[in-house]
Parts: structure tokens; sequence; C-alpha cells
């Protein structure tokens, strides 16, 4: 029967694996820090939906596409704010991500977690079908002017195309994705509060 | 002193015990060598806000012990016994004692997240008011704390031992 003492010299007596040169550049590079993870996903996120505004706007006002309805400017416009606004609340969330101080004690660090996730758990609730409604918007004002004066066979396929993939694409896919995101943020948020009652417990 | 050549002095003489801190945390010498890599980078990334009103060991056990237990767990990460061919190569009388601490450290891996880190924390030797700073748990609660863990992980370490 060993004691505490026994393990503890036992413990003190284990060698410590061999002790690498440090490359602060290698570390660095290949940290797969949960935070760093996660800010650079949403900046490019964020970046690549800001890039998408500037396309939109390119192609619409410096490109040799011509579309002159009033309705269509009012249609890109609606894509370009909603689409740009998603993007600020990408960079905002990317923001929030870089503000968890890792240097706080860990009951504190824990609640920042909890904090990031709670908010994102609301976030992702109310923000897919707002995006999801005013993009369309904009697509259904903007296909108006593209299919004006086409056959009526092109219209309907293109309508149902379009629209089968929406629906498909908000009710099956999105569904499916906004389930599993929500299960995992709730894995995460049990996780996180397991470990602070195990800090409060005695 | 330059900012990169504190951190080489703060890597090489920390590092040993982040390892060992993060190898009692997973019970598993790869997975802990990723968590000291991440907190040290960490550590770097956050040098320029230590301010010293605790000691540096304190500071860099605190950023260690965050980073291992944000860690997200995998349901299926499982403790992953020693590497047999490894201890092949050692020497009989040493081999015993290896696959005496792999054992240590396989129970110490079934104790909450929590109690992994105190104890490894006391097993090294860290001063109970050391403790406390890093973990964030007031004296009282952390000595009510260690005498429980303390029992109980020589508890789990007779058992696996009788078998």
């Amino acid at each position: 029967m060993k004691d505490f003492d026994a393990i503890k010299d036992l413990w003190q007596q284990s060698k410590p694996a061999e002790q690498k040169t440090v490359d602060l550049q290698a570390i660095t590079r290949q940290s797969k820090d949960t935070r760093t993870k996660l800010f650079r996903q949403l900046l490019f996120g964020g970046i690549t939906l800001f890039f998408t505004v500037v396309f939109i706007t390119w192609m619409m006002y410096f490109s040799t596409m011509k579309l002159t309805w009033f309705v269509t400017h009012i249609a890109v416009w609606i894509i370009n704010t909603t689409v740009l606004l998603q993007s600020a609340l990408t960079l905002f969330t990317a923001y929030k991500v870089s503000l968890v101080d890792d240097t706080l004690p860990p009951a504190q660090h824990l609640q920042q977690w909890e904090d990031y996730y709670a908010f994102r758990k609301k976030q992702i609730q109310w923000n897919k079908p707002l995006y999801f409604l005013f993009l369309n918007l904009g697509m259904g004002l903007y296909f108006l002017e593209v299919v004006h004066g086409r056959p009526i066979g092109y219209i309907i396929l293109l309508i149902a195309v379009y629209c089968g993939w929406m629906l498909y694409a908000y009710f099956i896919l999105g569904k499916r994705i906004l389930e599993k995101e929500e299960k995992r943020l709730k894995g995460i948020m049990d996780e996180l509060k397991l470990i602070e009652e195990q800090l409060k417990a005695e | 002193m330059r900012q990169e050549e504190q951190f080489t002095a703060l890597y090489k003489q920390y590092a040993p015990g982040i390892r060992k801190l993060c190898l009692g945390y997973t019970g598993d010498a790869m997975l802990a060598e990723d968590l000291l890599q991440e907190s040290f980078v960490k550590v770097w990334k956050n040098m320029e806000k230590f301010r010293g009103d605790a000691a540096w060991s304190t500071w860099i056990y605190r950023i260690a012990a965050n980073t291992c237990l944000t860690h997200l767990r995998k349901k299926n990460e499982q403790f992953v016994d020693a590497d047999e061919e490894r201890l092949a190569m050692i020497p009989d009388d040493e081999r015993n004692k290896e696959q005496e601490v792999q054992l240590l450290y396989k129970c110490i891996s079934k104790l909450a997240e929590t109690d992994r880190l105190i104890i490894t924390l006391v097993l090294e030797d860290k001063p109970y008011e050391e403790i406390a700073e890093i973990t964030g748990i007031t004296e009282n609660n952390l000595r009510v704390k260690i005498h429980r863990i303390k029992k109980q992980l020589s508890e789990i370490y007779n058992s696996y031992e009788r078998l």
C-alpha cells in the first residue's frame, strides 16, 4: 500500500522528457490554440464578406454588365448592406475572441469563454434567419431585371432552381448545421460549467 | 534583456515543469507536448502584459492551467498507455520505475480536471500559497481540496497496483 509521500517521491524521480531547444517561430506557427484558430477563422470570414461587397459593387458599376432598372440598384444595395453588416458582425465576433485574456485566474478565464459561447448561441439564432431573409429579398429584386423579356420556360426554370436550392439550403442543410452548431456550443458550455463547479467545490 | 532572450530563458526554466503539468492533466505525451507549446505561445503573446504582480512562475503556470482547462476534450480521448517500444529500450529496473510513473499518470488522469492540475502542482512541491494564486482558489478551500485529492489519488493508485 503506497501512501501519498511515496507517490510524490515517484513523481519527483520521474525523468522529464528530453528538453528540446525552443524555436519560437515554429511553436507560434504550429499553434493549435482554440482562440487563435477561432480568431483567424472569423477574421478570414469577415474579410471575405467585405471583399464580396467590393466585388459586387465593381461588377455593378465598373464592369461591362449593364443593369439599368432602379429596382436593381435597390436590390444590389440591399445585398451589399446585408453582406457588409454580416462582415461587420463577423469581425466584431473576432474582436470579442481577441479580448479573451489567457492570463486571468482560471474561474474568470472560463467565465470569459462561457460568455463568448452564450453570445454565439444567441447570435446564431437571430442572425442566420435575418441574413437569409434580406439576402433573398435582394436577390429576388435583382432577378426582376435579369429575367425580364426572357422566355417563360427560362424564368420558371431559374426560379425553380434558385428557390429549390435556397429552401434546401435553409430548411435542410442550414437547419442541420445550426442544430449541430447549437449542440456543439451547448457541449462546450456544459463542459466549462462543470469545470467551474469543480473550482468552486471543496 | 530582449524579449526573445527572456522568453528563451523562461522556456528553459519552466518548460520541464509545465510539460509534467500537462502530462499529469492529459496522461498523453503527445497531447501534453501540444498543450505545452500552446501555453508558451500564449506566454509569448502576453509577455508585455506581465506587470510583475506575481512571480513569472505563477503567471506561466496560470496560463498553462487555463490552456489545459479550456482544451476541448474529445469524447473518445482516452489515456494512452506507455509506448511499449520505448519501454522495451529501457533497462529492467528503470523500466519498472517508468511503468510505475506511467501508472501514476494514468491514475491522475482519472481525477476531475481541476483536481489533476492541483495535485500535479502539489507533486511538483509548489507552495500552497502559489497553487492558490495559480488556480484562483482560496488557501482554505485549497487545503480541503488537497487533502481530499491526496486520499483519492492514493486509493486509485493502490487499486491499480493490486491488479
